[in-house]
């Protein structure tokens, strides 16, 4: 048996060949979503299982969208694609750290040992290490470690004022302050020295 | 929601209440955390602080600490702050709130309830830089 590619029936197979073989895939993907045995168990036990008719309705709708994916699968396809970079964006705005410091807080630039000198901490009674930040030398470190400094980044003083306290340092009324790291205008870290209650 | 029990202040060789976390900055800068032990205190610590002076400056200090790495595992000052048993308290800024005197509002949630005096003490740094008293009544 031989196929005949001049013939438009056989282009019309090959396109709703393309169309199953897609839907199926989805399908397969929409079983991953179903809820566990486990879970079907529960909603049995509690009469909030699936009847008949729900079971014909499930039916209904996966052959209505087969059939719609079969004929229209390019578009679908596209559809899916802009879908999951729509989401992939969404995932990465999720992810973006948030800052406490804004780019109308920050006060001046300082330079590390500048930052350093002025936050060597005095107790005549000697309960705080004679590092610079004290007590939050380690979380200081942290910072610096974990931002890096390259040439062109700054480190700005920040100031924020009482009340505009936001985010993971709501539980402080403020005056909030401390250093960001700030690379073209923006800041990409920062380390709080005094939150005010 | 549940009223908190205070943290303590050693003020003038008095324990009173403190109604105030002056140890939130730290253990969220150091990323240390503890355990609730109970609906009432949901910090899962409590701290006793002392003001003292030296060079006629006043300053406040941690001087003990009973904190909840897990329900079972207390531990103190030391476990938190490695090399020393009391802390100055530089990392704090703000105002300490001891209600003292008779109970005049119950609230059964944070630090809510009203006493009848409360005294404040603005703190800049861990060094007392003001203080003040507020008579409250109690709400009709």
């Amino acid at each position: 048996m031989s196929i005949h590619w001049s013939d438009w029936i056989t282009w019309l197979y090959a396109y709703l060949g393309v169309g199953l073989m897609t839907a199926l895939t989805f399908y397969g993907f929409s079983l991953k979503d179903r809820p566990t045995q486990f879970v079907r168990d529960m909603r049995s036990a509690l009469g909030l299982g699936k009847t008949l008719k729900d079971h014909l309705q499930d039916i209904f709708v996966y052959s209505i969208a087969m059939v719609v994916i079969c004929v229209g699968w390019p578009g679908f396809l596209v559809w899916a694609a802009l879908k999951k970079r729509e989401d992939r964006m969404r995932e990465l705005e999720e992810d973006k750290p948030t800052f406490i410091c804004k780019p109308e807080f920050l006060v001046r630039t300082v330079s590390l040992l500048e930052a350093e000198q002025a936050n060597h901490v005095h107790d005549p009674l000697g309960l705080v290490p004679k590092v610079p930040f004290g007590h939050l030398n380690g979380p200081w470190g942290k910072f610096l470690a974990e931002f890096g400094f390259e040439d062109g980044d700054e480190l700005w003083y920040f100031e924020v004022p009482k009340g505009e306290s936001s985010g993971e340092y709501d539980m402080f009324d403020g005056p909030i302050c401390g250093y960001a790291k700030v690379v073209k205008g923006k800041v990409c870290g920062e380390f709080v020295i005094e939150a005010g209650e | 929601m549940t009223a908190q029990a205070s943290e303590r202040l050693i003020y003038g060789g008095k324990e009173i209440r403190l109604c105030s976390n002056p140890l939130s900055l730290y253990l969220k800068q150091t990323g240390i955390k503890l355990e609730s032990p109970s609906t009432a205190c949901w910090r899962g610590y409590i701290g006793t602080w002392e003001i003292i002076e030296s060079v006629g400056v006043e300053r406040l200090y941690l001087v003990e600490l009973s904190a909840h790495r897990s329900y079972e595992e207390i531990v103190g000052v030391s476990d938190i702050f490695p090399g020393f048993d009391r802390v100055f308290a530089h990392w704090f800024t703000g105002e300490l709130r001891c209600p003292q005197g008779a109970l005049l509002d119950y609230v059964h949630g944070g630090y809510s309830s009203t006493y009848e005096y409360d005294l404040f003490l603005e703190i800049k740094k861990g060094l007392v830089i003001n203080q003040r008293a507020v008579h409250n009544k109690a709400r009709s």
